[in-house]
């Protein structure tokens, strides 16, 4: 047994990887889906006026799998990565764990790039079920594109799990935890995007990256936050294992 | 046609997948938690797929055992270590003020090499904070810790262990070895389990398990490193009698081979075990030292005698010993003695009735136990 096998049979026995897994999928597999009948289903839903989608295109079944799993997976993501990350939440397992490890950063970086490597292998299984459906359904994508997407929403993901690592550092509990994060990830980011000046500048632009590839926005508008997101990540990995080394059971 | 088929396929298989699969776990199951099985079911059934991803997230089932055949393994004798020297464990005015008197206050303890150390005290004393500042989970607002032990050879086993419910017992014990001695084989794991009576359940998973045997898995977990220095937070507190008894016998055993802190409410638990004792109340350490001098220096021992001659000569003599404080005449048949110590009166009293021929029926000792003895301090100090 080691810390990294202890992070594999978390991911396969508490099946927090199938769950994050089949989330991505799902998504995936429903974003072209509703991309190549959302003609019919506006039809469908609206007897009383007349509405006309437009004929979809190959990239609508990408930016529908992103908006849709941009949130959902999001949510599950932290609730997921968050179970790990609180191992002072139940005093006997901090014991158990505290007293026996070097100190936090050998308990935090296994659980952080565990849970970084399970969300990004989730997404990158959500992408290639987009893909395969968009390409069955609606036609085929721009590969390097495509692959630009992954690896910016990839950077995101790496950075939103450090956040909550840095929340639970911060919250002790899960749900607390939890509370942080969302509010860190869906509401202080987006409302600071907002933000003339420091707004392409935030990680969140990230999440967006892999429809806004396919629609034209060259990959170089990415930098800046590719940067921010690397920089923020190693940040908040510093702090979450600084202060839970000050942190009293 | 075909070509939207052939989309849906993976679509359907996932959802439909997934729901089986929760089902089929369900129904494998003994219990879950959060809601009835029939309510789970429904919720698999009716939501597709996010009641099925709920389940899978938060139900927590048990029932799948890892199987795996155990080694042969061979408990292994503990190294004797020396029982001499500087005390392994030495604190300085230690202090930890949580407010309205709460807290712990100008502690000095010194935990002699090689002793069982049993740490006893009411609730609210200071115990836990006293094991928490001991192991480093928690700090002292002033005062000094020295710990004449590595970091690795220091074990500890709270008063209510938790581990991942999802690993098994061997699982939770390799863990804990490759946290403390990673260079040691897997033959430590083994030992630890056989030692705290877990070997026939090592590959049982831990969520299965009752509170008396998750707390013999803290045990075997804070055994697996072979500790210098092992602190029990009061580790008898979930155990049946014969769970406790064997506990007990177990922490008795390690006398001369480890040192040994262990807090507990149970003081006939201490008596039984603890060769050195310190008593906090309100978090002030009110005396430390040998169990026996405790129960000597602030008792009057006594016994009962029960004879089967009349007890007047025994009277007679019994008076005239100068260890005797006190003799009382009960009854025809029996005789209280009060002495100035446990051993004067274990000594003598079989003198006087051997001298006096006297017949003896039955000689019981009476309130010479660590519950009086912490009464009889605490009340001193009450009222002091």
């Amino acid at each position: 047994m080691n810390a990294w096998r202890l992070e594999w049979l978390r991911a396969t026995r508490s099946y927090r990887g199938l769950v994050l897994g089949a989330v991505y999928v799902f998504f995936g597999l429903v974003g072209p889906l509703t991309a190549k009948f959302m003609p019919q289903l506006v039809k469908y839903a609206t007897a009383q006026m007349t509405i006309i989608a437009p004929a979809p295109k190959p990239e609508h079944g990408i930016v529908n799998f992103v908006s849709q799993a941009g949130q959902t997976g999001l949510i599950v993501t932290v609730i997921v990565v968050a179970g790990a990350l609180c191992f002072d939440a139940r005093r006997g397992l901090a014991i158990f764990y505290r007293t026996r490890a070097s100190g936090p950063f050998a308990l935090i970086w296994p659980r952080f790039a565990a849970g970084a490597a399970l969300a990004v292998a989730a997404y990158t299984l959500g992408t290639a079920a987009a893909w395969f459906e968009t390409a069955v359904l609606l036609g085929g994508l721009p590969v390097v594109h495509m692959l630009e997407g992954l690896l910016l929403e990839a950077v995101f993901l790496v950075f939103a799990v450090a956040v909550v690592a840095a929340a639970s550092a911060v919250g002790r509990s899960t749900l607390s935890t939890v509370g942080i994060a969302f509010g860190v990830l869906f509401l202080v980011l987006p409302i600071a995007g907002l933000i003339s000046g420091i707004g392409p500048w935030m990680p969140a632009k990230l999440s967006n990256a892999p429809a806004a590839l396919l629609s034209g926005t060259a990959f170089d508008a990415y930098l800046r936050p590719l940067a921010v997101s690397a920089v923020a990540t190693a940040g908040l990995l510093a702090f979450a294992v600084r202060r839970s080394r000050r942190r009293d059971l | 046609m075909a070509r939207i088929e052939v989309a849906l396929l993976p679509l359907v298989l996932l959802t439909f997948g997934l729901a089986v699969y929760s089902l089929v776990r369900l129904l494998r199951s003994e219990r879950v938690a959060y809601l009835p099985k029939w309510a789970w079911v429904l919720l698999i059934v009716l939501v597709i797929p996010w009641g099925a991803i709920a389940y899978l997230l938060l139900s927590r089932p048990t029932t799948t055992q890892v199987t795996r055949a155990p080694p042969e393994s061979t408990p292994r004798k503990l190294a004797p270590v020396v029982v001499e020297g500087p005390p392994v464990v030495t604190t300085s005015g230690l202090t930890r003020d949580y407010g309205g008197g709460a807290g712990l206050f100008d502690v000095d303890l010194r935990v002699p090499r090689g002793v069982v150390y049993g740490l006893v005290g009411p609730n609210g004393a200071g115990k836990s904070t006293l094991l928490s500042i001991l192991t480093g989970v928690r700090r002292a607002d002033r005062g000094t810790v020295d710990i004449a032990a590595p970091r690795s050879r220091i074990a500890v086993c709270p008063d209510v262990p938790e581990f991942e419910p999802w690993l098994t017992a061997y699982e939770v014990v390799d863990l804990a070895r490759f946290y403390v001695t990673p260079a040691q084989n897997t033959d430590a794991v083994w030992r630890a389990l056989v030692a705290a009576g877990l070997a026939d359940d090592a590959n049982r998973r831990v969520g299965e398990f009752s509170r008396g045997m998750t707390q013999r898995l803290g045990l075997a977990a804070a055994l697996v490193g072979d500790p210098e220095l092992l602190v029990l937070d009061e580790p008898t507190s979930a155990l049946d009698p014969a769970g406790r008894a064997e506990i007990l016998d177990l922490v008795a055993a390690m006398r001369g081979q480890r040192t040994v802190i262990f807090s507990s409410h149970i003081l006939a638990d201490v008596q039984r075990v603890a060769d050195h004792v310190g008593i906090l109340r309100r978090g002030r350490l009110l005396y430390q030292g040998g169990t026996r001098a405790l129960v000597d220096e602030h008792l009057t021992p006594s016994w009962v005698l029960r004879l089967g001659s009349p007890a007047a000569d025994v009277l007679a003599k019994l008076r005239g010993e100068p260890w005797v404080r006190q003799v009382t005449s009960l009854d025809e048949e029996r005789v209280r003695i009060d002495a100035d110590s446990i051993e004067h009166g274990e000594r003598g009293i079989p003198e006087v009735l051997a001298s006096c021929r006297a017949r003896l029926v039955a000689c019981e000792p009476r309130t010479a136990d660590l519950e009086s003895a912490f009464l009889a301090l605490t009340g001193q100090e009450d009222g002091s």
